[in-house]
């Protein structure tokens, strides 16, 4: 089932990116919501919705800890939806989410939302993404509070309008935002509360016109969002026999003793047959990347191991350089990612992880000053999203999930490193944030084990001890030569021994993988 | 299948640079008997001593390259039997071996395996209820958790140390007195580690400071620039620290101990004849007094237990080498870690194993042994043994007055056991024990700074005990109160408070810790302390560290001098921290005021030339003033280093009566190449005058000559042609004259060359200074092999031409033909490399082979000790060959002679540049960075340094020794010559 489900995703998301919307028409969808029950409808808590006198109904009889939505099994691209609002205590809150995606089995939400409440009315939020877009005080104007509002909501291609009792709220041109996804509706967390959502109609790819205005007077009416869009995760895909680097400092080298991510990335891409190697090195920084001499750069790994994707972690240590040092390490990072760059290659930037200045000295060691407390890894996190905006790679943000994670502050072994259950943390972000669903479980140990064996050969073989004599400088001593035959070296040779090895532990992987897929 | 070779690619067809394929050497075959009973027989031991073997491989300990002592009396040895290198697939499993000698008879008799699976540890430490591993990248710390004698948890603690050369990762580890873990790595090493503080990074040699409870690392000495391959540190009674190369230096590691990226060479104390690593300090009343305090130095290399004495030198140390403990006939006695124990008897760990270069012989030669290693046991005849005292399970207290003990052995187990309780439970009775110390006991500040040991172990700052010591009687006390409060900076509320007295203290060692110290307090005020070692005499240590500090502090009093808010108490202070590095703002006016005749001469010196630097024409005027130039050839050498500045009518008179005058030639000498290197024509005629003055000294003239042609180009060719043609010309002046010549004309040049050697030159040495002019410049070798195409010269001259192309270590094959042609050297022998050769070659070495003819064969070519040095004879830039017979085989000595460009020993490659001016440049590469170049020749003892700037091309190749230096020797000879090097050492 799983596999089907993620390959259903893929043809979607090809289906979009060839654009065949071209094609689309006008289309009224009977079958949202029947007005008797809640068909086509769901939540990972049914407790909190209804429907009463033709109106979806959210209803929390006491405090709700986490926000609840009500989900449609509709997706929508291009849509305008008609909902008669009642949200009966003006300072709750709620909202309607659209092009939206669940962010995990409790059913919270990621995506757009057209905001209802005190000072949110009418306003357009991203919902575990970008937060605010579009936040005009237009739709505050037009509202009605403790009664009936009507809420419009138009999205065409990247441009998003929203309307309050025919007053145009929302204005957005939003390129590389959320092109489609489902529609939610919410209950915010707090206060005992009850929302009413009357539908009164959805269209797909409807006309584009709204609160009396047309199209030509909408278009004038667009702004860019407050915040614009990251790269789109979401998008990543493999295909067969794809080459996937990671390549950072000891963050990413302690990857390869865990294997989390690559266990994730595996499990959720059975078929595809990746190709994952770890080109961590300790202390590389978007400054420097010290390799010994004939170890060839960089970038160069890079590109001759034919990478397709890129996992790019960098910032963490260079935010110890302080705020001043900002501009120059977004330099350095750019100038670094402009040498693999490549019109094919996918590059992923993952956001620096939080330092834990508590867990700095194990054993309680008397410091004047922790260095951790003050270092912006945030702002550094920040300007590499920035980056990301600007350059077109994606980004993934590790720094605010694992901040808010329950078990944050004992993410890391010493305050800059992640132990085990932090990998395994930040590995289950990064998935998420790629749309996989997977989750670390005892089922993927068998597959874990095989993934380690190989990442042990892989190290023998491109990071051997000894390098200088191997290809360093130290190449024509007798060392690296066979003892006897004294025009031979061995050492080469020696090393190459790795490859059937590591073809080898590959197998074992992908078989690991097919049991996976054929026992469920 | 094609993805991997992607992969394959990667590793391999972009990086090999691989030239010359190459010989390979073997090694000599092992000891024909590798019993325990045979080494045994192999030892010499010196009078009053006695050595018996305390465990070898039958308790499950091959391979161990380091072992100590836990509180408990047992010994940790560490194998490595994975190294060098683990095969492919296969999972290392090098070992942490803890033995036992259950019934006291002074001999191991029980081993138990602490951990297993390990990746050629190179060292390690006890400590905090486990073990510090020093393994590849990672410093981890392996744990014992559920009392079974096995390690059960692993922590990587820090991670990034390099991996590039399996013998020279992270290695000898030790605690410092007051608990800081020093451990090291050398010099094919580049480390990158996270830290909190930041990436710590240490490329080639460079040692460690660890602070496990702060998990703060700091890297001391990088660059190679205290020893290639440190290996092994230890500890005075006062907290001195030593550490030892692994080369034949001993090093005083304290004037290298401030935190800065400023490389700067430190001084060796002292040194072995050759390797040796290790340091132990003897501190046990079993050994006989004599040997109290002396070094024992584990002799790896020439198979002996060295031993030197320390004695104050200044503000540092001198050692001086005395006759070995212990010698070994046997090549496979490999002595490299010696420990006392707790008995008192002096340990000796025996990596037993024929090989012991790692590069010198194939990773997989089958003579690396694999399967033997041995722990000796030296003990004092007549002297009892010692029973150490029960540690394990004793109250604080108890502990606490085991640090009275005399035994260094008892102490280092306590602190450490101290430093593991839980600090409450040490606090109280820490407290109550230092009160109950009576000053009137002779070691009471001694018991002072054990006490003061066992709060830095656990960060604890204790600033009253600080104080007391700070104020001590002893030197050694008031020394290690500079050293902590340097330590506990950050944490006390004024650290220079107590450092400023200390700074000025009577005592030179604790001014050096106090200097020391003060670079670590991150103060501006501090540079201020700093410069007050000046008010007392300094010496090479104090001025080593003392301009370390400038760079470690300049964060802090460079933007406060900006800003006027740091003040000296002696101008001559803020001088001496300008000169070493002046500060970008600084004007002419800010160093005219600090210029002053008190300063001292470098310092004043440093100034003139900074001040000449950024001031204008009346600056340049002032520089040049008759009091700073009148006495001081060498601010007039290093301002022609300087771009030229400007100057004024008053400045070229002031350097026009410098030539006129009748004072000092030498300073007259250096005027005339400033005035060649900033191209002062209006000086031109005053040159011509000087040079064509017979008065005048020769080698100013000569200076002049080259000065002239600098200046007036071709139009300078009749004066050198007629100077260099005319045999009454002074001979130096004559050679100035083919200096310039070279530069101008090289066919002129080479036609004049030929013409002096025709008349002139009877020796080498004569000879290599006629032809260097031509030798040394582009197109000159190929100009000379023209000309002498059609000139012969005499056999005697052509063959010292050949000499001189020999110690120059020039590899001009065509020239080379056309000499021994013209030399008539009949029996020319190119000996190409032959394994069958080499083998028969080696037979007859050993068979017929005398090293009386060798010695006169080898005293009788100069090219030899132009750069070899033998028992402290001879030139410095090839290896030191005292006892090469020690650390090669014959079969590698051929090679090495016959043909030296197969197997160039670690830092002897040969470099070789061509400057922007056509000067080539040959020898051993000193150090490289972005800016510069340092180049050894064979000219001169003193390394080259070259602006980056200057370099048109770089080529790093072979060796500097030339291949066919014995073509013309017969086979006799060579068998005799390589005789004599075989046995040099043995």
């Amino acid at each position: 089932m799983k596999a089907f489900k993620i390959n259903s995703k893929l043809i979607s998301v090809l289906l979009l990116l060839i654009g065949c919307k071209v094609f689309a028409q006008k289309k009224t969808d009977t079958a949202f919501f029947n007005k008797k029950d809640l068909t086509g409808w769901s939540a990972a808590n049914m407790q909190y919705w209804a429907v009463e006198d033709g109106a979806i109904v959210g209803r929390a009889t006491q405090k709700v800890e986490k926000n609840q939505f009500l989900w449609s099994d509709v997706k929508v691209a291009d849509f305008y939806l008609n909902v008669d609002v009642l949200l009966e205590c003006n300072d709750c809150n709620a909202g309607i989410q659209f092009r939206s995606k669940k962010a995990d089995a409790s059913g919270q939400s990621i995506g757009y939302q057209a905001d209802m409440g005190r000072d949110v009315w009418g306003r357009l939020y991203h919902e575990h993404g970008r937060e605010k877009l579009d936040w005009s005080d237009r739709g505050e104007k037009a509202v009605k509070p403790g009664q009936w509002n009507k809420y419009e909501i138009l999205a065409s291609g990247d441009r998003i309008w929203t309307a309050i009792n025919g007053k145009l709220a929302v204005s957005v041109k939003d390129p590389g935002g959320d092109p489609s996804g489902y529609i939610a509706l919410q209950i915010h967390s707090g206060d005992a509360q009850t929302v009413r959502y009357k539908i009164n109609s959805l269209v797909h790819n409807p006309k584009v016109e709204l609160a009396g205005l047309t199209e030509a007077q909408l278009v004038k009416e667009l702004k860019l969002p407050m915040n614009k869009p990251l790269g789109k995760s979401s998008s990543l895909t493999f295909k067969e026999n794809e080459v996937i680097v990671f390549a950072g400092g000891t963050n990413i080298v302690n990857m390869r003793k865990d294997c989390y991510l690559e266990t994730l990335l595996m499990a959720a891409n059975p078929h595809t047959r990746l190709h994952i190697w770890n080109l961590g090195w300790d202390g590389d920084t978007a400054y420097e990347q010290f390799r010994d001499v004939g170890f060839g750069k960089w970038s160069r790994n890079l590109d001759s191991l034919g990478a397709d994707v890129a996992f790019i972690q960098f910032g963490q240590m260079e935010s110890l350089w302080g705020e001043a040092a900002l501009p120059e390490f977004i330099n350095a990072y750019k100038k670094l990612l402009s040498e693999i760059k490549t019109g094919k290659r996918r590059i992923i930037l993952l956001s620096p992880i939080p330092f834990e200045p508590e867990n700095l000295n194990s054993r309680q060691g008397k410091l004047a000053q922790n260095p951790l407390i003050n270092a912006p890894v945030e702002k550094y996190a920040a300007a590499i999203r920035e980056l990301a905006t600007q350059e077109g790679y994606l980004y993934i943000d590790l720094y605010t999930p694992l901040q808010k994670s329950p078990l944050a502050g004992s993410l890391t072994f010493n305050g800059v490193h992640l132990s085990p259950e932090g990998q395994k943390v930040t590995a289950e972000v990064i998935v998420q944030e790629l749309g996989i669903q997977h989750r670390i479980t005892e089922k993927l140990e068998p597959l874990r084990k095989k993934i380690l064996t190989k990442n042990q050969l892989w190290i023998g073989y491109w990071r051997p001890g000894n390098w200088a004599f191997l290809g360093g400088d130290r190449t024509t001593v007798p060392f690296s030569h066979d003892w006897k035959n004294t025009e031979k070296r061995i050492f080469p040779e020696e090393v190459k021994g790795f490859q059937p090895l590591i073809l080898e532990a590959e197998n074992h992987i992908f078989e690991q993988q097919n049991l996976l897929v054929t026992q469920n | 299948m094609q993805r991997l070779s992607y992969l394959i690619s990667f590793a391999f067809l972009l990086s090999y640079t691989s030239f010359a394929q190459v010989n390979l050497m073997s090694v000599a075959p092992a000891e024909p008997d590798n019993s325990v009973e045979s080494e045994m027989a192999s030892f010499k031991i010196a009078d009053g001593y006695k050595i018996e073997l305390f465990a070898s491989e039958t308790l499950g300990i091959a391979d161990p390259c380091a072992m100590r002592w836990d509180e408990k009396g047992r010994l940790w040895v560490l194998t490595i039997p994975s190294y060098p290198q683990p095969m492919p697939g296969s999972d290392p499993n090098d070992k942490l071996v803890i033995l036992e000698d259950k019934d006291g008879d002074g001999k191991a008799d029980y081993s138990s395996v602490f951990a297993e699976g390990l990746n050629i540890p190179l060292g390690f430490e006890l400590g905090h209820g486990g073990v510090y591993l020093g393994e590849q990248t990672e410093l981890v710390f392996l744990k014992d958790t559920d009392n079974d004698g096995k390690a059960d948890s692993r922590k990587v603690l820090l991670s990034g140390f390099g991996t590039h050369d399996s013998h020279q990762t992270i290695n000898s580890f030790l605690w410092s007195p007051g608990g800081e873990l020093f451990f090291s790595q050398g010099h094919s090493i580049y480390s990158r580690v996270e830290t909190a503080w930041g990436i710590k990074k240490a490329d080639r040699a460079s040692i460690w400071r660890y602070r496990p409870l702060q998990n703060r690392l700091d890297g001391f000495l990088d660059g190679s620039t205290a020893s290639v391959n440190p290996w092994g540190m230890n500890f005075g009674e006062w907290g001195e620290m030593f550490h030892k190369a692994n080369d034949p230096e001993l090093f005083y590691t304290v004037p290298g101990m401030v935190n800065t990226t400023h490389r700067a060479l430190l001084p060796p104390i002292g040194e072995l004849v050759i390797k040796g690593s290790i340091i132990e300090i003897v501190r046990t009343k079993h050994l006989p007094k004599d040997l109290w305090g002396d070094f024992v130095i584990a002799g790896y290399y020439n198979n002996k237990v060295e031993r030197m004495r320390v004695a104050e030198d200044s503000s540092g140390y001198r050692a001086t080498l005395l006759d070995p403990i212990l010698t070994s006939s046997s090549r496979s006695f490999r002595p490299i870690d010696i420990k006392i124990g707790p008995d008192g008897a002096m340990y000796v760990l025996d990596w037993y194993n024929p090989i012991i270069g790692h590069y010198q012989a194939s990773m997989r030669h089958p003579d690396r042994d694999k399967t033997h290693g041995r722990i000796w046991r030296i003990t004092a005849t007549g002297r009892p043994l010692l029973t150490p005292p029960v540690l394990t399970g004793q109250s604080v207290p108890t502990l606490l007055d085991h640090l009275k003990s005399k035994e260094h052995w008892v102490r280092y187990q306590v602190r450490k056991l101290l430093a593991e309780r839980p600090f409450e439970e040490v606090s109280q009775p820490l407290t109550d024990w230092v009160a109950k110390l009576s000053p009137a006991d002779a070691d009471f500040e001694h018991h002072l700074l054990e006490a003061i040991h066992v709060y830095e172990s656990h960060e604890i700052v204790n600033e009253d005990l600080l104080q007391r010591l700070a104020k001590g009687e002893e030197p050694g006390a008031r020394g290690y109160a500079a050293h902590v409060a340097g330590r506990w900076a950050d944490r006390l509320e004024n650290p220079l408070a107590i450092l400023e007295p200390l700074i000025n203290d009577p005592v030179a060692r604790v001014r050096l810790e106090a200097l020391v110290a003060v670079s670590d307090v991150h103060r501006p005020e501090a540079m201020a302390v700093a410069g007050q070692i000046l008010n007392l005499p300094t010496d090479k240590f104090i001025r080593y560290a003392l301009e370390k500090t400038v760079y470690a502090l300049e964060q802090e009093w460079e933007p406060a001098l900006r800003k006027g808010m740091l003040a000296f108490k002696d101008p001559a202070h803020l001088a001496y921290i300008v000169s070493v590095i002046p500060p970008t703002w600084y004007t002419a006016d800010m160093y005219r005021k600090l210029i002053s005749d008190e300063l001292s001469k470098e310092v004043k010196r440093s100034l003139l030339i900074s001040l000449a630097k950024v001031g204008g024409p009346s600056d340049i005027e002032f520089v040049l003033k008759p009091a700073n130039v009148a006495d001081d050839a060498v601010l007039l050498d290093h301002l022609a280093k300087t771009e030229p500045r400007p100057v004024t009518q008053v400045s070229l008179n002031r350097l026009k009566s410098i030539l006129e005058g009748p004072d000092n030639k030498e300073v007259a000498k250096s005027a005339v190449r400033l005035i060649r290197a900033w191209k002062l024509k209006p000086l031109a005629p005053a040159i011509q005058t000087l040079v064509s003055n017979g008065q005048k000294d020769a080698s100013l003239r000569a200076e002049g000559l080259q000065t002239l042609a600098q200046l007036n180009g071709r139009g300078a060719l009749p004066i050198l042609q007629k100077l260099v043609k005319n045999p009454q010309t002074p001979r130096q002046i004559r050679l100035a004259g083919l200096q310039s010549l070279s530069m101008l004309d090289i066919g002129l040049a080479t036609q004049a060359t030929l013409n002096e050697i025709g008349i002139f030159g009877g020796s080498v040495a004569e000879f290599k200074e006629i032809l260097s002019p031509v030798l040394e410049r582009k197109g000159g070798i190929a100009s000379l092999t023209t000309a002498l195409a059609t000139k012969s010269l005499s056999r005697e001259k052509a063959g010292l031409m050949l000499e001189v192309l020999a110690v120059k270590g020039i590899n001009a094959a065509e020239l080379k033909t056309l000499l021994n042609k013209q030399a008539g050297v009949k029996n020319l022998v190119t000996r190409n490399y032959d394994q069958q050769y080499v083998d028969k070659l080696s037979k007859q070495v050993k068979e017929a082979g005398d090293a009386g003819k060798g010695k006169a064969i080898y005293m009788a070519n100069p090219s030899c000790a132009s750069c070899h040095t033998i028992n402290g004879k001879g030139g410095n830039i090839g290896p030191n060959l005292s006892a090469i017979g020690k650390g090669l085989s014959t079969r590698e000595i051929i090679s090495e002679v016959l043909w030296p460009n197969q197997n160039v020993k670690e830092g002897y490659n040969r470099v070789a540049v061509e400057t922007k001016t056509g000067e080539l440049i040959q020898g051993i590469k000193i150090f490289e960075n972005a800016e510069e170049i340092q180049i050894e020749t064979t000219e001169s003892r003193k390394p080259k340094v070259l602006s980056k700037k200057i370099i048109v091309s770089k080529t790093e190749t072979g060796s500097l020794m030339p291949s066919g230096l014995v073509d013309n020797y017969s086979e006799e000879e060579l068998r005799d010559l390589l005789r004599y090097l075989s046995d040099l050492g043995n």
